[in-house]
């Protein structure tokens, strides 16, 4: 990228200066409350308020809140992760062997109500979680899915902004030409898609994956709508209880159980790392996927 | 291979959306068909003009937020050699990972310049309490850094992906073209992600119009900063979720999504977003 | 459920073991509980060989979603539930959400009669029912540092004409007396002051007078604007950073706050040392015979009007509210005057505090407690902090304003308005 083929060296010189600005001050923009985030958990409840911002606590600190987050209900919050996790590998699975070929199909072959499913999906993407509570909630029940396992599973599993996500990605980055030769071959569509579209799919698996993880990892509507108990709650339900009505957030509700600021902070780290682990390891991936896209050029 | 999605979408998409829009042509207490009353009833409510205003407000602070910021970062990042991109794109994202309950712990202590980390800007800005910031950013501004800090990494992810997918012949050519970076990323590369930055626009906009959850999470930082009734979603849950009276919520909802619906069509339709080629 | 536990706070340590729960006689109930409430219903839970309690943890703020549900279902409905919000207690006796039992032909008159004077305002509606038994009390004293009082010269308020001239003095000298920003305890100004937010003066719940053009609620709003203008009332909310600074700083003289405040607020939040807090009675204006005190919170347990065991329930929330060994050790003051009485000697005997005549001023001035304080399907709170977070002019201005907020909001909620 250093190569000069510009005209004007200096114009160059302030372009990237000011491009370098703007990504550092982004850069401290958004890595400051994670990075305020991990500090705080090593601080005591009287710290987080008279310290500065960026004091550094003691691990002392962080392993007493541990303790009162570990021994609140017999380690419930273990139950709880799991629980998560059982919700999160079935969801995303799931989702990705709905998600990726119908974004295929989309975005590859034209076909009656190829359109209308495409409205749909965007229809369901911005649909307000409160006009679908009470009818998801009915239906659930007549199902005799609400606190199960598996009607977690299936609710998660409907992911429609990764349709979207396979779909721009087929459109863009697999070209067509490629798909109509291994037609002409004889392969059925389903043969064409495992052979040929699916090995180029590496990053959009990753980021489908990955995306998906996020929502349901996080996902807090469904769970309060599909789960009335303590031993399903996943861990963002779980840490909303314990919480607001501990009194950690704001004092007006009367407690003395040990939950307070510092255990809120420590707790909401336990949903974050996760994410951020996934992240890491999820971007390896898009980036392996992306070496092997570029062969096919 | 479309069967598990749509089976999903009739499910989960379809059959929801159409149970409430029944919903709100019924009278969920005695359970007769009472035709537009529950649209009569939610368009008299007085605190309705004020939601619109708000939302609105909100939604052209965060749609320009989104889009300059976005557009703007994930084309610097993809003239960055890989690994320094990769190690920014990592920290505009990990904020995103900060969810559900999570948020509302770092946004009490993000907001109060006295024990906030971006105290020194708000110190640079004159702002010495949470009550100042409140007042002095406004709520529509608060509420788009709000959703700004959670999203705004995702989709610059996205957005790298994208760009990722960009053929590198196209950009080879342009540079044997003589294009300077800044041309390439303007002229060929923003071309290129219309799409998704289309995607982006749409589904901020739809959403940013139902925004719920940044104001509900305000109580959270003290009653006196407590605003039930800011946005339209939050009137939809509370004629549900505190009056019970699903039908009347349906209704509020149904006229939300049926906003939101017209707008993003248009734009789809508009740009022949569903366009294979 | 987990009966092996030893509870400290119960009466019994029973080590009663969960087999024979499907002996004939055994009820079987689900109640919602917050974290806080979860050892007790053990309590019962264990006590108890004939009930046996399936306890569900619910977050506080999506109890009443939750429950409005679990009603359109018809399936998993608690049959006892604690509402910290007394807002709730309206939200769920409604026509739609008819919730709550009436109580009042289920339990005994004499646990009834059992309550402190006024405890029972938020469950009792006008027509005569019974919808909740409250778990404590939370009514507006005086909290005071004396250390800081003395060494100043000033003298503890009685009324609120003196609580304003020391709170200008204060203010000369750097103190605060209070918070001017705090919902609640604007609230306590200036109920204490005639204003009329809706209350069913009448004999009907659904009517309510919404008044606040009264000369006592303007004379309490001006009041509030002075004592703001002169920094008296801190422009912070009492849980904010900014005035927890200011409060370990030495820089709180007094605080009109809840029975709570003491022991929940002051003492663990603002760390005020040992032997400097006490407290005196709630505050009435110099022409006024006594004082009127609003109140902040003190929760409520309610239960479901279609329980197959609405016995079990009564049993079930009686004791919750006034088992001795239970109250007696709770962390806020008991609404039960018998477990209160239980409960005074450890305020009483707890060297904390500068005077040991504490409970004794919340005991006092339990009979000043307002008459109509109670959860309404109008939330007052929020009201009032929209309208006063709407601009920065005088509160007196903005009575108006919040009035036709007010109105509005109860034709909204299917109020009549008397008025």
């Amino acid at each position: 990228m250093a190569r000069s083929t510009g005209k004007h060296p200096l114009q160059r010189f302030t372009n990237t200066t000011v491009m370098w600005v703007i990504l550092g001050a982004a850069f401290v923009f958004y890595m400051t409350p994670i990075v305020w985030l991990l500090l705080a958990a090593f601080r005591t409840e009287s710290e987080l308020f008279s310290a500065s911002a960026f004091h550094i606590g003691s691990v002392d600190s962080l392993l007493a809140t541990w303790n009162n987050l570990a021994t609140y209900n017999d380690f419930l919050i273990g139950e709880w992760a799991f629980n998560s996790a059982v919700y999160s590998v079935g969801g995303v699975s799931l989702s990705l062997v709905a998600a990726v070929p119908a974004g295929y199909v989309l975005a590859i072959y034209d076909f009656p109500f190829r359109r209308l499913i495409l409205v749909l999906t965007l229809i369901a993407m911005i649909t307000p979680n409160t006009v679908v509570a009470l009818p998801i909630y009915l239906q659930m029940q007549a199902l005799g899915l609400t606190n199960s396992y598996l009607g977690m599973i299936l609710a998660t599993a409907f992911f429609p902004f990764g349709v979207y996500l396979a779909f721009i990605y087929y459109v863009t980055s697999l070209p067509r030409a490629l798909v109509e030769s291994a037609r002409i071959d004889g392969a059925t569509r389903f043969e064409v898609f495992l052979k040929i579209a699916l090995p180029l799919s590496g990053p959009l698996i990753a980021l489908v994956g990955f995306f998906s993880f996020l929502a349901n990892w996080s996902n807090y509507f469904l769970a309060f709508v599909l789960l009335t108990r303590d031993e399903l709650y996943s861990l963002p339900i779980g840490l909303a209880v314990l919480i607001s009505s501990s009194g950690a957030l704001g004092n007006d509700v009367a407690s003395d159980i040990p939950i307070n600021r510092p255990e809120a902070i420590v707790a909401a780290l336990l949903v974050i790392l996760p994410v951020l682990l996934i992240f890491l390891v999820s971007q390896r991936y898009v980036r392996a996927g992306l070496l092997s896209g570029a062969e096919k050029g | 291979m479309l069967a598990p999605y749509l089976a999903l979408l009739l499910m989960f998409g379809f059959a929801p959306v159409f149970y409430a829009f029944t919903l709100s042509f019924m009278d969920t207490f005695e359970w007769v068909f009472w035709g537009v009353e529950n649209f009569r009833l939610v368009l008299q409510d007085f605190r309705l003009g004020d939601a619109i205003g708000n939302v609105f407000t909100y939604v052209a602070v965060w749609l320009v937020m989104l889009v300059l910021a976005v557009g703007g970062l994930s084309l610097m990042l993809d003239a960055l050699a890989p690994r320094p991109a990769a190690v920014l794109r990592t920290s505009f994202f990990l904020p995103g990972a900060i969810t559900s309950s999570a948020i509302v712990v770092v946004w009490l202590f993000l907001l109060d310049p006295t024990v906030s980390p971006y105290a020194p800007l708000f110190k640079l800005a004159g702002l010495e309490t949470r009550s100042h910031v409140v007042a002095q950013l406004g709520f529509p501004v608060v509420f788009a850094l709000m959703a700004f800090l959670a999203h705004s990494g995702g989709w610059i992810v996205v957005m790298g992906g994208a760009l990722k997918g960009i053929p590198t012949e196209v950009l080879e050519a342009a540079r044997v073209d003589g294009a300077t970076p800044v041309q390439t990323a303007l002229q060929i590369k923003l071309p290129l992600i219309w799409r998704s930055l289309a995607l982006m626009a749409i589904l901020a906009f739809a959403t940013g119009i139902q925004m719920f959850v940044e104001p509900q999470l305000m109580a959270m930082a003290g009653s006196q900063y407590s605003r039930p009734d800011w946005s339209v979603n939050q009137l939809a849950f509370q004629y549900a979720f505190t009056m019970g009276d699903f039908g009347a919520s349906a209704a509020m909802s149904v006229l939300l999504l049926t906003a939101a619906i017209s707008i993003s069509l248009v734009v789809v339709f508009g740009t022949k977003f569903y366009r294979t080629d | 459920m987990m009966k092996f536990q030893c509870l400290t706070a119960a009466t019994t340590c029973a080590f009663a073991l969960s087999v024979g729960a499907a002996s004939a006689e055994t009820v079987n109930l689900t109640v919602w509980s917050d974290t806080a409430r979860v050892t007790a219903y053990e309590a019962f839970d264990a006590a108890h060989d004939d009930i046996d309690l399936n306890i569900v943890t619910v977050a506080p703020p999506d109890q009443v979603a939750k429950l409005q549900l679990a009603l359109q279902g018809g399936e998993d409905v608690p049959d006892v539930i604690f509402m910290a919000d007394l807002t709730h207690v309206a939200q769920l006796s409604t026509r739609r959400a008819n919730y709550l039992m009436d109580l009042s032909g289920i339990i005994d008159q004499s646990v009834v009669d059992g309550f402190l004077p006024n405890a029972l305002s938020p469950c009792q509606t006008p027509d005569g029912r019974l919808l909740c038994l409250r778990n404590d009390l939370a009514h507006f004293i005086v909290w005071y540092d004396e250390k800081l009082m003395t060494e100043n010269g000033f003298d503890v308020p009685a009324t609120w004409e003196e609580f304003e001239a020391l709170g200008h003095a204060a203010a000369e000298k750097g103190l605060i007396v209070g918070t001017g920003k705090q919902d609640a305890p604007l609230l306590n100004f200036l109920t204490a002051g005639g204003c009329e937010f809706g209350f069913p003066l009448g004999n009907d719940a659904n009517v309510l007078t919404i008044d606040l053009s009264g000369a006592g609620c303007v004379r309490a709003a001006e009041m509030v604007d002075r004592l703001r203008a002169s920094g008296a009332l801190s422009e912070h909310g009492p849980f904010e950073p900014a005035f927890v600074t200011e409060a370990k700083e030495d820089k709180l003289l007094l605080f009109v706050g809840s029975t709570w405040f003491g022991e929940h607020v002051i003492r663990p939040v603002y760390e005020l040392p040992e032997g400097r807090l006490a407290a005196s009675d709630s505050l009435r204006w110099a022409d006024e015979a006594q004082p009127v005190a609003w109140s902040w919170g003190g929760g409520v347990f309610g239960g479901y009007t279609e329980s197959a065991h609405p016995e079990a329930v009564a049993q079930v929330i009686t004791w919750m509210t006034t088992d001795i060994g239970l109250q007696s050790q709770a962390t806020t003051m008991p609404a039960d005057a018998a477990s209160s009485d239980a409960w005074r000697d450890r305020i009483a005997n707890d060297p904390y505090y500068a005077r040991d005549d504490v409970y004794d001023v919340m005991k006092r001035t339990a009979d000043f407690g307002h008459p109509y304080y109670a959860g309404y399907r109008v939330d007052f709170s929020a009201a009032l902090v929209k309208i006063d977070g709407a601009s920065n002019a005088p509160l007196a201005d903005k009575l108006s304003d919040l009035e036709a907020e007010l109105k509005n909001l109860a034709r909204i909620n299917r109020y009549q308005l008397a008025n």
